[in-house]
């Protein structure tokens, strides 16, 4: 078994730390953390001194009885903001309602208040179920793609995520010779899909950075996606104690994941397939345009049975669970932009 | 006042963002969070930072700060792009190869358990020692000497010091 040196593994560290903020990045956004933390202060003080106004007046019997003062606290709801990235259609603001609804049903969290305009989607949750919240309201939108070559990236202070999408591999080679992971390639339609979805076309080839690599991917048109998923669940390894979501295909599913992954194990590894023609042995398991998963698939055939694993490395519980979900009740109909997260301490209104 | 403990606090964070950058793209194995890492850490030394700048060493608090945010709970949340849990059997000469190599060993890195790669990160690219690291982590020395014995392990290092023990017990 080959085994690496205390330089590579220096080696690596090296490459993992070779980009380097520009000091206003840093201070800019650590600036506005603490501006946020004052007004809030400042809100939580407002509230303070209005609990024991209204306190008061109830002890004194002067108050009117209707009104009702919410202390900030663990019982306050946090709230989350979202914009559709184009105004709702009627249909699509029933759409993202109905998958919404069931994957909130799905994450056990049926009763959270949620609320579909035109411009504006709206979740008020329990402060802990935030972060879980903000995961169900991805777009949810899974390819799986051959990789069909790798390129080292030339340049430093790349990024990790797709550059650019082809509709013909001749392009798409191109892209991957010359794109550089620090400046998205202009040409071709944007990687996210020109509906202003997160998610590339499917039908394209996707070139796509690993900026801790340095390397720069080509994938194949998706083989399959979304509509081939019937259910997903979140599991635990319990020996590498890491989470990932077991996803069952339909029929039809099963048939092109089997297809797919025997064409991949005929293909020769990562490392040396460039020259291949026909690509390589690893499936890229995108979802909403993120590479989260490049398994490669053993040499002895095509996967039968229809369960695709999608491993999530460090992720937590939540994010299996999340990605569950998503998965589980298909794809928004349009993707939703965070605009706020409002964990504590949230105005009444929006 | 306040504007002084601005300025002082403003000059901290234009100092030494980069290094505690580099360190944390070291610790969590990614750009972006990293960005956030150093943002939380800086964010939290501001709310203490008369015990900062007071402390003896600076660094160090900052240090320990993040190291815990990248180790604990929701810090460790899953971006971008997650490997396959397993390493190619690879070394060789060929450019083509190191590629993958490289390439392999930092997934392999970005595998391992967070509290695995902290320890890791601080001894081989901080170079701190092991007094230093089990301070960062919160943890005793030999806690820290198992995580990164169990991490290089997992990622197939064999270290200068195992070279060193081989050639002593030839």
């Amino acid at each position: 078994m080959n085994t690496y040196s205390e330089h590579d593994l220096r080696e690596a560290f090296s490459s993992l730390a070779s980009t380097e903020p520009a000091p206003g990045d840093v201070w800019g956004p650590v600036r506005s953390r603490i501006a946020r933390r004052r007004r809030v202060r400042l809100g939580m003080a407002t509230v303070g001194v209005a609990v024991a106004g209204a306190v008061v007046a109830t002890l004194s019997g002067s108050g009117p009885g209707s009104d009702r003062v919410v202390p900030a606290g663990a019982d306050t709801p946090a709230r989350l903001t979202l914009a559709p990235v184009h105004a709702l259609s009627p249909a699509e603001r029933e759409a993202t309602a109905q998958v919404l609804r069931q994957r909130l049903d799905a994450a056990g969290l049926g009763r959270v208040q949620l609320t579909v305009g035109a411009d504006s989607v709206e979740l008020v949750v329990r402060p802990s179920d935030l972060d879980l919240a903000g995961l169900l309201t991805e777009r949810g939108d899974l390819q799986l793609r051959q990789v069909l070559a790798v390129s080292p990236d030339a340049g430093t202070g790349g990024v990790t995520g797709p550059i650019g999408t082809a509709t013909d591999l001749s392009a798409a080679t191109t892209l991957l010779e010359r794109g550089d992971c620090a400046q998205p390639a202009p040409a071709g339609p944007p990687a996210g899909g020109a509906d202003g979805a997160a998610a590339p076309p499917p039908g394209s080839y996707l070139v796509a950075c690993d900026a801790a690599s340095s390397l720069k991917y080509l994938f194949a048109p998706s083989a399959l996606g979304s509509s081939a998923v019937t259910s997903a669940r979140a599991t635990l390894d319990p020996v590498a104690r890491q989470w990932s979501v077991l996803v069952t295909l339909s029929a039809t599913g099963a048939e092109a994941w089997h297809s797919l992954t025997a064409q991949a194990a005929r293909q020769p590894s990562l490392a040396r397939c460039s020259a291949s023609p026909a690509g390589c042995n690893a499936i890229g398991i995108v979802i909403d345009g993120r590479t989260v998963a490049m398994p490669s698939v053993q040499p002895h055939g095509g996967i039968t049975g229809g369960v695709l694993a999608i491993p999530l490395g460090d992720a937590p519980r939540v994010v299996a669970e999340g990605t569950a979900a998503d998965l589980t009740t298909g794809t928004l109909p349009v993707r939703l932009n965070k605009v706020t997260a409002c964990r504590a301490g949230c105005p009444a209104d929006g | 006042m306040r504007e002084e403990t601005e300025r002082d606090f403003r000059e901290f964070v234009t100092a030494r963002s980069g290094p505690l950058f580099r360190l944390a793209c070291a610790l969590t194995a990614d750009p972006h969070h990293a960005e956030d890492l150093v943002q939380t850490a800086l964010f939290k030394a501001w709310r203490s930072w008369h015990r900062v700048r007071s402390a003896d060493d600076p660094d160090a608090y900052v240090r320990r700060v993040m190291v815990n945010a990248a180790t604990s709970g929701w810090r460790r949340r899953w971006r971008g792009e997650v490997p396959s849990d397993r390493l190619p059997e690879l070394t060789s000469s060929d450019p083509v190869d190191l590629v993958g190599d490289r390439d392999a060993l930092v997934r392999a890195v970005r595998a391992l358990p967070a509290k695995q790669r902290a320890a890791i990160a601080l001894r081989y690219f901080a170079d701190l020692d092991d007094p230093a690291i089990a301070d960062a982590l919160g943890c005793s020395v030999s806690t820290v000497r198992s995580q990164i014995s169990r991490g290089l392990a997992t990622l197939r290092v064999r270290t200068d010091r195992d070279c060193l023990s081989t050639q002593e017990s030839m």
